[in-house]
C-alpha cells in the first residue's frame, strides 16, 4: 500500500497516458488490420492536430477555443487521411515496404512543413479552465486535466466498443479486419472503406494531438516519439483488434510513466523487452484479428 | 552488360577510388571518403533489405553502436588502427544479436515495425547514456586514429586508410552473396516457406545475415568515428537510417555495388543542398521517398508483390 | 534405408469442419502408393498433414518407426520427405540451376558463407535437368518458364533432395499427354528403395503406376486396395457419381 501510495501519481499518469495513446493508435490498428496500409505518417498527423490545438487555442484557452481547436483537428484529421487513403491507392498491391516508405515520405514532408512554420521551441498550452487545476488524490495533488483524460478514454472505449458489437459500421469493420476479400465481394466497395478508415483514423489521430498538448505541447519531434509509440501498442495489441489496443496503450502508458519514474532512462530497454515478450510468446500480437 | 563489361567497370571502378587523392583536392577527398564510409553502411543493408529480403528500419542503431565503441575506444583505451576498428564491428554485431533475435520472428510489416522501435530505443539510450555516449552533445574530441604510432591526418592518408577498411568490409558482403548461403538467402528472399520444405532453417538463416549486416555496419561506424571524429546520437537515428535505405534503394535493392553507387549520390546530395535548406534537408528526403516510390514500378526493393490472399 | 508411411487416426478440423477425419494410410516401403477421391476429399490436407506444414489435430504420423506427428516441416524434410505443390512453388528470380542447386547443396554440400566451386553439385544438378527434361534450361529464369517445365523443375527440385518419401501432389495437372508420358517414365525410373504417395486425378496415371489406391470421401478413408479392386468398387462409383447412375467410373481401355 505505501509503495502505491508513492506511486500512484505516476499509475494514474499512465493510464491518462494509455488513454491517449490508445485514441491515437486505434486509427493505425483498424487501417493496418482492415486495409493492410502501413501508415507511418499517423504521428505527423498527431502533431498537426497539437500545432492545431495550440494555434487555435493559444496558450491559454477558454473552453470555446479548446473545443474550437478539437473540431478544426478533426476536420484536418479526416481530410489528410482521405488524402493519404487516395495516395496510397496505387500501391495497393505492391509490398509493405513501399507504403511504409511513401508514408514516411509523407511523414517526413509534413514534419519540416511544420517546423518550418512554427520553429523549433517547444509550444505549451494550459489545459481550458476548470481542468487546469489540481486534485487531492489520496494525499497527493494530482493534475485534473489527466484526470479528465482517463475519463475521456473510458467514454471513448465504451463508445467504440458499442459500435463494434452492436452497429452495422462495427460488423463491417470486424468482418473486414477478419477477410477483406470477402468483404469486397459482398458488394461493399474497398476503397470507400479505405477511405472511410483512413480518414477517421487520422482525424482521431489529430483530435488526440489537441488533447495532449497540455501534456506534451507540440514542438518537432514529437510526431516520431509519439510513432513509435503507437506502433509498439499495435504491434503488442494485435493488428484490428480494438481490444488489443486498448490493453497495449494502457502497458505501454504505464511503462512510460511508472516505467520511467522507478527506471528512469533504462525504460526505454523495457520498451523493447515488452515487445520481444509479447513477439515470442504470441508472434501476431495478443489479440490477434485477422484469419488470413 | 557484356561479360567483359562485367569485370572491367568494377575494375576501374576501384582503381579510380584507390588513386583518387591523387587527382582530388582535400576537400573532395574528404567529402569521398565520407561517401565510402556511408557506402559500407548502405551496402550491409542491402545485403539485409534486397538479398534477403528484410526491410530493416533500424539498421543505422548498429552503425551507430559502432561508432560509440571505436570512439569511446579511442578515448579511453587506445587509439591505435585496427583495435578502435575491430571494437566496432563487434559491438555492432553484438547488438545486432542481442535485437536480431526478436526481429527474425516476425514476419513481414511486425519485422519493419520492429526494427524502426529498436533503432529508435537503440538511439533514445545514446542519448540518455551520458557517462559512456556524451548524452546529446555526442562523442567529441575523439583522437584521431594511429598507425604504427604515428596519428593519421593528413587528408589522403586518412582516405586510403578507410579505402582500405572499405574494402575489407565490401569483400566480406561480396563473399557471402557469392557463397551457397548467400544462395541460400536468395532463395530465402523468394519463397521462404519452400526453403523450410527443402530442410533449411530459415530463422536461424535470417538471424546469421542479421548478425553479418549489424557487424559490417557496426565496422563502418567504427570508420565513422574515424574519419569524423565526432558521433552524435543523429548518426543512429532515424534519418540515419532512411538515408542509408534510400541510397540501397536508388542503386537497385539487390546490388551491393549499387548501393554504394547510392550512397554517393545521397550524400552528394545532401552535402550540396543541405547547407541552402537551413537544416530542413529531411524535407528533400521525404520527397525522394515518395517520388523513388511512385516511380519505381516494379516496387522498390524487388520484393515481389503481395498476392492478393 | 526404405521407409514405411504409417497415419494412424489422422485428423484435422478447421472450426466445424472435419476435413480429414480418422485417416488410417498405411504405405508400404519403396510402395508405389495413389490417393484418389472427389474434390473436397482431403486429400491435399491429408498431403499438408505428412510433410507438417498443417498439425494434425488428432492422430500420428510415423515415417517408418519414428513418430513425426508433432515435428515442423524443417525437421521432416531433414528426415527426407520431399514434396511437389499442386501449385508449383519454386523461385521466381533465380535460374532453374540455381533452383536446383538450393536442393542439391542443403543435401550434399556444405552451405557456408564462403564461395566453393561446387563443381560437385553442379554436376548433379546437370544430370538431374538431363533426367527430367530440362536440359539446356538451366540458365533460363524461372519465372519465364511455361507451365509444364515449371512443373517438371518443381519435380526435378524435389528429387533432387534424394527423398525417402516422396509426395506428389497432382504432379500431372496441366501437362499435355507428351509430358505426362515422360513424368510416368520419370516416376517409373525412381529407385525402389524411394517409397511414394501421390495425389492424382488423371486415373491412367493412378493405374499405371500405383500399386496400391487409397480412396478419400469427405476426409475420410473409402477404400484401400489393388487399383483393380477400387475399379470394380461400387462404394466408390458411388461417391464420384452418386446413387442415380450406373455407368462404369473407370473405361477399361484397350492396353496399348
Amino acid at each position: 500500500m505505501a509503495w502505491l501510495d508513492a506511486n500512484l501519481v505516476s499509475v494514474l499518469n499512465g493510464v491518462a497516458i494509455g488513454c491517449l495513446l490508445f485514441i491515437l493508435a486505434i486509427g493505425l490498428s483498424l487501417v493496418f488490420g482492415m486495409m493492410d496500409v502501413l501508415n507511418l505518417a499517423h504521428g505527423a498527423v498527431f502533431l498537426v492536430g497539437a500545432y492545431a490545438g495550440w494555434v487555435v487555442g493559444g496558450t491559454d484557452p477558454s473552453w470555446g477555443t479548446f473545443l474550437l481547436a478539437l473540431a478544426v483537428a478533426l476536420g484536418i484529421g479526416l481530410l489528410v487521411g482521405g488524402g493519404m487513403s487516395l495516395l496510397t491507392e496505387p500501391l495497393r498491391d505492391r509490398s509493405h515496404l513501399d507504403q511504409a516508405l511513401l508514408t514516411l515520405g509523407i511523414a517526413l514532408i509534413v514534419a519540416e512543413l511544420l517546423s518550418m512554420a512554427f520553429g523549433n521551441d517547444v509550444q505549451a498550452a494550459d489545459a481550458p479552465p476548470g481542468l487546469d487545476g489540481t486534485v487531492s488524490l489520496f494525499g497527493n495533488a494530482y493534475p485534473t486535466y489527466r484526470l479528465a483524460l482517463i475519463g475521456v478514454g473510458a467514454v471513448f472505449a465504451v463508445g467504440l466498443w458499442l459500435l463494434m458489437s452492436r452497429t452495422m459500421i462495427g460488423s463491417v469493420i470486424r468482418a473486414t479486419v477478419a477477410d477483406r476479400d470477402m468483404v469486397s465481394a459482398i458488394g461493399i466497395a474497398q476503397h470507400r472503406v479505405k477511405l472511410a478508415v483512413f480518414g477517421a483514423g487520422s482525424a482521431l489521430a489529430a483530435a488526440a494531438g489537441v488533447l495532449g498538448v497540455p501534456i506534451y505541447g507540440a514542438r518537432p519531434g514529437l510526431d516520431s516519439t509519439v510513432l513509435i509509440l503507437a506502433l509498439v501498442v499495435v504491434v503488442i495489441g494485435g493488428l484490428g483488434s480494438v481490444r488489443g489496443a486498448l490493453v497495449g496503450a494502457l502497458v505501454i502508458g504505464q511503462i512510460e510513466s511508472l516505467g520511467r519514474a522507478v527506471l528512469a532512462d533504462a525504460a526505454s530497454f523495457l520498451l523493447f523487452g515488452a515487445l520481444a515478450l509479447v513477439l515470442v510468446l504470441r508472434p501476431r500480437g495478443l489479440f490477434a484479428g485477422a484469419v488470413r | 552488360m557484356s561479360r567483359a563489361a562485367k569485370v572491367v567497370v568494377p575494375a576501374v571502378a576501384w582503381l579510380a577510388l584507390a588513386g583518387a587523392p591523387v587527382f582530388l583536392a582535400p576537400y573532395a577527398t574528404t567529402t569521398l571518403a565520407r561517401m565510402l564510409v556511408f557506402g559500407l553502411l548502405a551496402a550491409s543493408l542491402a545485403l539485409l533489405v534486397g538479398v534477403t529480403g528484410l526491410p530493416s528500419l533500424g539498421h543505422a542503431a548498429y552503425f551507430g553502436a559502432g561508432a560509440y565503441a571505436a570512439g569511446w575506444f579511442a578515448q579511453h583505451v587506445s587509439a591505435a588502427a585496427p583495435y578502435p576498428l575491430l571494437v566496432a564491428a563487434v559491438t555492432g554485431g553484438v547488438v545486432a544479436a542481442a535485437t536480431g533475435w526478436v526481429a527474425v520472428r516476425a514476419r513481414g510489416v511486425f519485422f519493419l515495425v520492429l526494427t524502426l522501435a529498436i533503432g529508435e530505443i537503440v538511439r533514445q539510450v545514446a542519448e540518455t547514456w551520458e557517462p559512456v555516449t556524451g548524452g546529446s552533445n555526442g562523442l567529441y574530441g575523439i583522437p584521431a586514429t594511429t598507425l604504427a604510432g604515428e596519428p593519421v591526418v593528413h587528408p589522403a592518408l586518412l582516405y586510403w586508410f578507410v579505402f582500405a577498411v572499405f574494402a575489407v568490409g565490401f569483400a566480406v558482403l561480396w563473399l557471402v552473396v557469392r557463397s551457397p548461403y548467400g544462395t541460400a538467402l536468395h532463395g530465402i528472399h523468394d519463397n521462404e516457406p519452400r526453403m523450410r520444405a527443402l530442410g533449411y532453417p530459415t530463422g536461424l538463416y535470417k538471424y546469421g545475415v542479421f548478425v553479418i549486416a549489424g557487424t559490417v555496419a557496426g565496422l563502418a561506424g567504427g570508420l565513422l568515428a574515424t574519419q569524423q571524429r565526432l558521433v552524435t546520437p543523429a548518426d543512429l537515428g532515424f534519418t540515419t537510417a532512411a538515408l542509408a535505405l534510400l541510397a540501397v534503394i536508388i542503386g537497385g535493392a539487390r546490388s551491393l555495388w549499387g548501393a554504394c553507387v547510392g550512397a554517393g549520390l545521397v550524400i552528394l546530395v545532401r552535402d550540396s543542398l543541405g547547407p541552402t535548406l537551413d537544416g530542413h534537408g529531411p524535407l528533400v528526403l521525404g520527397v525522394l521517398f515518395v517520388l523513388v516510390v511512385y516511380l519505381m514500378p516494379r516496387g522498390v526493393a524487388g520484393i515481389r508483390p503481395r498476392r492478393a490472399s | 534405408m526404405t521407409v514405411s508411411l504409417t497415419c494412424h487416426g489422422l485428423s484435422r478440423s478447421f472450426g466445424a469442419l472435419r476435413a480429414v477425419d480418422g485417416v488410417d494410410l498405411d504405405v508400404a516401403p519403396g510402395g508405389r502408393h495413389a490417393l484418389i477421391g472427389p474434390n473436397g476429399a482431403g486429400k491435399s490436407t491429408l498431403m499438408h498433414l505428412v510433410t507438417g506444414a498443417l498439425r494434425a489435430s488428432d492422430g500420428s504420423v510415423r515415417l517408418g518407426e519414428e513418430d513425426i506427428t508433432g515435428m515442423s516441416v524443417v525437421q521432416r524434410a531433414r528426415l527426407g520427405i520431399s514434396q511437389t505443390m499442386q501449385q508449383a512453388s519454386l523461385f521466381p528470380t533465380m535460374t532453374v540451376s540455381d533452383n536446383v542447386l538450393l536442393a542439391v547443396q542443403r543435401r550434399h554440400g556444405r552451405v557456408g558463407p564462403w564461395p566453393r566451386r561446387q563443381a560437385a553439385a553442379r554436376r548433379r544438378v546437370d544430370t538431374l535437368l538431363e533426367r527430367i527434361g530440362l536440359a539446356g534450361r538451366g540458365d533460363t529464369i524461372e519465372a519465364r518458364l511455361s507451365h509444364g517445365e515449371r512443373k517438371q523443375l518443381e519435380l526435378a527440385v524435389a528429387l533432387a533432395c534424394e527423398p525417402r518419401l516422396l509426395l506428389l501432389d497432382e504432379p500431372a495437372a496441366g501437362m499435355s499427354p507428351a509430358e505426362t508420358a515422360r513424368l510416368a517414365e520419370v516416376i517409373e525410373e525412381l529407385p525402389a528403395e524411394v517409397t511414394v504417395l501421390f495425389v492424382e486425378h488423371d486415373l491412367d496415371l493412378v493405374f499405371r503406376l500405383a500399386t496400391t489406391v487409397t480412396v478419400l470421401h469427405l476426409g475420410r478413408v473409402l477404400l484401400t486396395g489393388s487399383p483393380a479392386a477400387v475399379r470394380a468398387s461400387a462404394a466408390v462409383r458411388e461417391a464420384y457419381l452418386g446413387t442415380g447412375r450406373d455407368e462404369p467410373l473407370f473405361a477399361q481401355r484397350t492396353e496399348a
